[in-house]
Parts: C-alpha cells; sequence; structure tokens
C-alpha cells in the first residue's frame, strides 16, 4: 500500500466522522457563553486574553531576572562572607597559638625543676654518656657557631666555652642545648641583656623545625656572672627541655603541673636553692614561633 | 436556515443560531478534536473552546469558502495548542520509533472507522498529530511546520514514520482478521 493509499484511507474513514459529544458539554458552552456575555463588549474579547498572556509571559521574563539578580546577589554575599571568614580564620589560630604560650611558659617552669633535677642524678653515673653527649655537642656546636656569627658574638669564645662545659662532669649530660645556653649565659652576664640568649635559641628551633618544640632556658644569671669570670663551669646549667609534638600527655603533665604549681611554685624554687633564674622560652608551632623571657 | 443566513446571525450574537451551529457541527468537530487528543475529556474540552472562539470571532469571517473549514481549523488550532499545553509537542516528536514499512499490507475497505480510529491513537501524539494535519486535513508541510512550531523536515520525516507504523499496525491488521 502506498502511502498516497494510506492516507486516502485514512481520510475517507475519519475525516468527517461524527462523534457525538456528551450532552454537559453544551451545558457547560452555554455557562461559559453567559460568562463572556459582559466580555463581549469589549471590541476585540479575542485580543484581550492574548495580550494579558504575553503581559505575563513578559512578567515571567522580568520575575526571572529579579530571581537571577537576587541569586548573583547572595552568591556574592556568601562568597564574601566565606572569604572574609578565611582571611579571620589564619588570625584565630595565631591568637590560640598566643594563648598557649601564656601557659606554657608556666609549664615550663614546672617542668624545668625536673629536669634539672635529673641532670644531678645521672651526673655522677654516666660518664660514657658524656663522650656521645660531647659528640652531639660537637655536631650541634657547628649550628650553633652559625648562629653565634649570626648574632655578631665572638664564635670562638663561645666553642671553647661549650668544649669547657662538655669536659665538665657537672655539664655532661646537659643536651646539645646546655653549650649555647652556657654561652648565652656568657653573653647575659657580659651584656646584661637576655636578648642574646633568645636569639640563639630562636636559631636552633629554626635549625631543627620539629612539629612542636619547646625549648627553656633557664639561666642563674648570677652563678654566671660570678662563675663566668672564674672559670667556665657553672653550678647550675641552664636547662633545656624539648618537648616534640606527640608528646599531648607531657603538655597536660605539665599543665597539671603547672596546676599544682601555680601555688607552690615559690616553694619549689626556694628547695632547688634558685634564688633567681632566667626563663627562656621558645615554642614552635607550625610556622608560629613564639619566645618569651621570664625572670624569677 | 443555510450556512450564510447562519453565520450572519452567529455575527449578530443570535443565540438561537449559536445553538445551531453546535447541534450542526459538535459532532463532526469532536470527531476531528478525538483524533488529535485521544482523551475524551480533552476533546470536549477542546470542542467547548473551539465553540467559544468560532462564537467569538465569528465576526472576522468573511463570507469566503467553507465555513465548516473555518470552524475545523479553529479546532484543529485549538486540539495543537491544547496537545502542546498538554505534552510538548518536540517531545513527542523527538521519540525515535523504528519501525519498518510493510508494503504488503492491504487496504482493508471493510475496516470500520473505529477500527482505523483506534490504529490512529495508537500512535504517539506528534506523529498523530502530523499525520492528521497532513493525511486527513490536507495542510501542507509548511503550514504543519509553522502549526506546531517544527522544521518542515522534522514534519516529513515525522510524516513518513507516522505511515510506517500505521502500515504496520494494518499488516498486523490484516494477519489477525485472516485468521
Amino acid at each position: 500500500m502506498s502511502a498516497e493509499e494510506l492516507d486516502k484511507l485514512f481520510r475517507d474513514k475519519l475525516k468527517d466522522r461524527p462523534v457525538a459529544p456528551s450532552n454537559e458539554a453544551w451545558e457547560r458552552l452555554q455557562a461559559r457563553l453567559q460568562q463572556a456575555a459582559p466580555q463581549q463588549e469589549t471590541p476585540n474579547p479575542f485580543m484581550v486574553p492574548v495580550a494579558s498572556q504575553e503581559q505575563k509571559e513578559e512578567r515571567g521574563a522580568v520575575r526571572m531576572w529579579y530571581y537571577s539578580a537576587a541569586a548573583a546577589v547572595t552568591m556574592l554575599l556568601g562568597v564574601g562572607l566565606w572569604v572574609n571568614r578565611a582571611d579571620i580564620d589564619p588570625l584565630q589560630p595565631s591568637a590560640t597559638v598566643a594563648t598557649v604560650q601564656e601557659t606554657k611558659p608556666a609549664a615550663i617552669q614546672n617542668s624545668a625543676p625536673a629536669t634539672t633535677v635529673e641532670p644531678y642524678q645521672t651526673a655522677p653515673s654516666a660518664t660514657a654518656q658524656e663522650e656521645t653527649f660531647a659528640q652531639q655537642e660537637m655536631k650541634q656546636a657547628q649550628p650553633a657557631q652559625a648562629m653565634a656569627a649570626v648574632s655578631g658574638k665572638a664564635a670562638g669564645q663561645q666553642q671553647t666555652s661549650k668544649r669547657n662545659a662538655v669536659t665538665a662532669p657537672v655539664k655532661v649530660q646537659e643536651e646539645k642545648m646546655t653549650p649555647l645556653k652556657e654561652q648565652a649565659v656568657q653573653e647575659q652576664s657580659l651584656l646584661a641583656a637576655t636578648t642574646p640568649a633568645n636569639v640563639q635559641e630562636s636559631a636552633k628551633t629554626a635549625s631543627e623545625p620539629s612539629d612542636l618544640k619547646i625549648v627553656v632556658k633557664l639561666d642563674n644569671t648570677q652563678a654566671t656572672a660570678s662563675l663566668a669570670q672564674a672559670s667556665t663551669t657553672v653550678d647550675h646549667s641552664p636547662n633545656q627541655e624539648e618537648h616534640t609534638s606527640g608528646s599531648g600527655r607531657v603538655l597536660k603533665g605539665i599543665l597539671k603541673q603547672v596546676k599544682n604549681l601555680k601555688e607552690g611554685e615559690k616553694v619549689n624554687l626556694e628547695e632547688l636553692g634558685i634564688t633567681k633564674h632566667t626563663f627562656a622560652l621558645e615554642t614552635r608551632i607550625g610556622n608560629k614561633k613564639i619566645t618569651k623571657t621570664i625572670e624569677l | 436556515m443555510n450556512e450564510t443566513d447562519l453565520v450572519i446571525a452567529l455575527q449578530q450574537g443570535d443565540a438561537k443560531a449559536q445553538r445551531l451551529l453546535y447541534e450542526r457541527f459538535a459532532g463532526p468537530m469532536m470527531g476531528v478534536c478525538l483524533r488529535y487528543l485521544k482523551n475524551e475529556m480533552d476533546a470536549e474540552e477542546v470542542l467547548i473552546n473551539g465553540f467559544m472562539k468560532v462564537y467569538q470571532h465569528v465576526t472576522r469571517f468573511e463570507q469566503k469558502g467553507s465555513f465548516e473549514g473555518w470552524v475545523r481549523r479553529i479546532m484543529v488550532n485549538e486540539a495543537l495548542q491544547h496537545l502542546r499545553k498538554q505534552e510538548p509537542m518536540h517531545l513527542t516528536i523527538e521519540k525515535e520509533h523504528i519501525h519498518l514499512a510493510s508494503e504488503d499490507a492491504s487496504a482493508d475497505s471493510d475496516m470500520s472507522a473505529e477500527e482505523m480510529m483506534a490504529l490512529l491513537l495508537e500512535l504517539p501524539a506528534g506523529y498523530r498529530a502530523v499525520f492528521n494535519l497532513y493525511a486527513i486535513e490536507g495542510y501542507s508541510h509548511k503550514e504543519i511546520a509553522e502549526m506546531l512550531h517544527i522544521t518542515e523536515g522534522t514534519s516529513k520525516s515525522q510524516l513518513s514514520k507516522a505511515r510506517a507504523m500505521l502500515q504496520r499496525m494494518l499488516a498486523q491488521q490484516g494477519v489477525t482478521i485472516a485468521i
């Protein structure tokens, strides 16, 4: 069957095939007519709905523009707020770090005496350790030299003082930092200023970028003043404490000790026989480096 | 009352003429609407809307050509508008139905109008509209393209697909009838 035949078949059968609408159709049409009757007074009633439709479309378009504009504004506002918030965020951690730092000095004070105790205990026993420490000190001496150079002090004197300190049995157990502290003490005694010690400390921390490091230097300025001139040996060598970042427990313990010792600080210090101490604290958290010196 | 008098009466807003027009054209026009809309409720809605438009715009009808043709045109337009509202034409037209035309389908003149109507209603709305407009109403592809807001090529392809579907259905029908 060709297409034309098909078309003709359907056309003949269906074009004028009447289908009776329901009886209600006429009633509905009549109701519609009566409703439309008053509207027919308008010259061209058909045009009215068409116009209204167009107006509706226009209104819809305008409305869409408003919506899109509102969406854009909200997006901009949101992004702006978010960006501002991002700017604020870096500030907040620094603030918190500052607070942490404040708490830490106390903790360090607490821990300082403990560390001071340890060297006394170990000092007599470990002579073998002295060698290892000495090696460590030698290794560290080089950065210390560089730091000393940076600080603008005589490096040679510092090195000699360090070696003397290493040889001294009392100081053997002291960690790498101790020679530097001694140097710092000497410098302090000479310059009567705590800043060089801080400089050295900061330099050391910079050289050893650990995740979280708290360096505490305890300088007995009086002793150093007297002893440094007599000989480089110092009774109360500076105490250095290095807390690795993983030691959250250590921090907690320190904090507890801080709380406990806040009231009894003076007593402990007196028991230790330390009349005056200069604590140089340096903490490195992430990229932030915080240094603080406390005199007791 | 002949057609010319009826139109004149309608143009004057005569209620009796309106009733007469309805009685005369409701049946055929309902048939037209049903060819496009399948659903009887929709067809009746379109019929009423179409009559309303006829009543409102009969003043525009100049006594040229067939008044029935004019009414039918209004009905077809109304049906298409409804169809477009109901389901966007392009959606149904985009549907790809792969049906091979079977040439061996014979024109069964014994087939009743109802059976053929059923076949027609089997077509997707888009196919059915194009087939109705071209094969039954006799519009050109250009006119159909304008009426359905499609391209002439789309109209042609839709028509050929509709024809293929119908031929296939006719062939199946023939087989079942033969058995």
